[in-house]
């Protein structure tokens, strides 16, 4: 991705996501209520006037109009709303295989997500029906529908670190299938598949992983540290969020004293496999 | 008394009692890519000796959250330079010395308090903190050349700029008043107004009669400017306040949400 693009479209990328999310909006003065209602039934018309509409909408926010934009190449001619929303794991490969290129510092932006989003949305990589089954479906109020929009297009502000990894179907297809990748990697044995599988059928489990992985125990983003997580996770078999929880605290007081890096392997994944198995 | 946990570890900043007389110093230097660390242990022969026969290694440990990077390096060398590529890390970087065990080892209790005095020697399992630094962030571009301090000659809310050159390389001061100064270090928005401030000093500092040692650190700004698409300070269209917020730019102030609240 063009770098000098995502420095030229960041200020007005911020400035339209606040203009359209606003915390505890139905407590704000009705003018403000007003704005951002208004502002949200330009988006919801953006949707439903279709793809390319959509995408002179969003190129006209962020200020780009005209300007090419290089997104990964797309896997699938098109994908259904269904699929788009909750990609299959199948899929999940597809797009991780496709998307070799894209590096971790542009995958945790959400605007690199959008602009990609744009790129898809002008290739109509999201079918001819409603865009709306694809990006605002299940939201019961008109900022509902917005929030689940920018969201599953690359991430909202509001969310912090984690939303590209879990609000953005696309995004998290891609830092999932990579995660597990890393993991087989470090474990020294072929755990990849399982390891994707376990996070992509999960989705407790990957959420908690993501969160405590940015914010709170980043010990575990050591390759070792995390192989032995994910691998216990495999071994669990339906883990959730607890279980993450517990075997990342106890890598983490491990971490305190000792590098997880150089903990012999089999030390690391009994720590795991022993705080997999304890009960909640 | 030799379980894992009660084993001893010489801290930097000797928040651990293990090792009375003894010192763990690593000098960090941090720009945008790259570290240079020196390790230096000073008081701690049995360390020194696990150092000479390669049982123990020098350590630095990289960490991106935002990217969930997490990497390590050691080296038998004290002085180590740690490198890392743009399109690896996205926002806080972070690196943390020490000295690490490379094997099961036996630790000399010289040097070592009272508490292990019973002992010739104890046994450290492999992948041990024999020493730990303090996390270091790494300092953006706007950090390194700015630094704020509180001028107590100014009138409430007041803030001035300054260059500065004492410590040997091209800096700038922000000095802000009394009442405003403690806000300065948890309030972005204060110091992207003291960046501003800084910038609009630029075409002075940097313009036709600049020192040419100021060279590296002029290419270095006016290389983000250009990335980000904005003038530089010889442009008439030279603008500090987009300067400054390409180089640090403002982010909004809000709360995390919790968890598909919509869905």
């Amino acid at each position: 991705m063009n770098e000098a693009l995502i420095q030229r479209a960041g200020a007005p990328f911020s400035e339209w996501q606040q203009s359209l999310a606003v915390k505890n909006l139905d407590k704000q003065e009705p003018g403000v209520r007003d704005e951002v209602g208004r502002r949200q039934r330009e988006l919801r018309e953006a949707i439903a006037g279709g793809a390319p509409a959509l995408a002179g909408y969003l190129r006209g926010r962020l200020g780009i109009d005209g300007a090419a934009i290089e997104a990964p190449p797309f896997p699938r001619d098109e994908l259904t709303p269904d699929e788009f929303r909750d990609p299959p794991i199948e899929l999940e490969r597809q797009l991780a295989a496709a998307w070799g290129e894209i590096r971790p510092g542009e995958a945790s932006q959400p605007l690199f997500w959008l602009l990609c989003h744009i790129v898809w949305l002008e290739q109509g990589r999201f079918g001819s029906g409603p865009l709306s089954s694809a990006f605002t479906a299940t939201a019961s109020s008109l900022d509902g529908e917005t929030r689940n929009f920018l969201r599953r297009s690359g991430g909202i502000y509001v969310r912090g670190n984690v939303t590209a990894f879990s609000d953005c179907p696309l995004a998290r297809a891609w830092w999932r299938h990579r995660v597990a990748v890393t993991a087989g990697e470090a474990a020294g044995r072929a755990i990849s598949e399982a390891a994707h599988r376990t996070l992509h059928d999960n989705r407790p489990a990957w959420e908690t992983l993501v969160l405590l992985s940015l914010r709170r125990i980043t010990a575990i983003n050591q390759p070792r540290a995390r192989a032995a997580l994910v691998d216990a996770l495999i071994d669990h078999g339906r883990p959730d969020r607890e279980t993450v929880h517990r075997i990342a605290g106890a890598l983490a007081r491990q971490g305190l004293s000792r590098s997880l890096e150089h903990t012999p392997w089999e030390e690391l994944r009994e720590i795991a496999a022993r705080a997999a198995a304890e009960d909640a | 008394m030799t379980t894992e946990d009660a084993l001893p570890v010489l801290t930097e900043d000797g928040s651990r009692l293990d090792w009375p007389d003894a010192a763990y110093r690593p000098e960090v230097r941090l720009r945008d890519g790259l570290a240079r660390i020196e390790h230096r242990i000073e008081r701690a022969p049995a360390l020194e000796r696990l150092l000479a026969e390669g049982a123990a290694r020098w350590a630095i440990e990289l960490r991106c959250p935002k990217t969930l990077l997490a990497r390590i390096r050691t080296s038998a060398a004290p002085r180590m330079e740690v490198r890392w590529e743009p399109h690896e890390v996205d926002g806080q970087v972070y690196l943390i010395p020490g000295l690490l065990a490379m094997r099961d080892v036996r630790l000399e209790t010289d040097g070592l308090n009272a508490l292990w005095s019973g002992r010739d020697a104890l046994d450290v399992p492999e992948g041990w903190w024999l020493a730990r630094g303090q996390p270091y962030p790494v300092k953006t571009l706007g950090e390194t050349i700015l630094s704020f301090r509180e001028d107590r000659t100014l009138p409430d809310g007041a803030m001035k700029v300054a260059s500065d050159q004492s410590s040997g390389q091209l800096g700038f001061i922000v000095s802000l008043a009394p009442d405003v100064f403690p806000s300065v270090e948890r309030d972005r928005s204060m110091q992207v107004a003291g960046l501003i401030g800084v910038c609009a000093l630029f075409p002075t500092v940097f313009g036709d009669d600049a020192d040419e040692q100021h060279r590296a650190l002029a290419d270095e700004i006016r290389g983000r400017l250009e990335a980000a698409n904005v003038p530089a300070w010889d442009d008439g269209a030279y603008d500090p306040a987009r300067a400054a917020t390409a180089i640090e730019p403002l982010f909004p102030l809000h709360e995390l949400e919790p968890v598909f609240d919509d869905e």
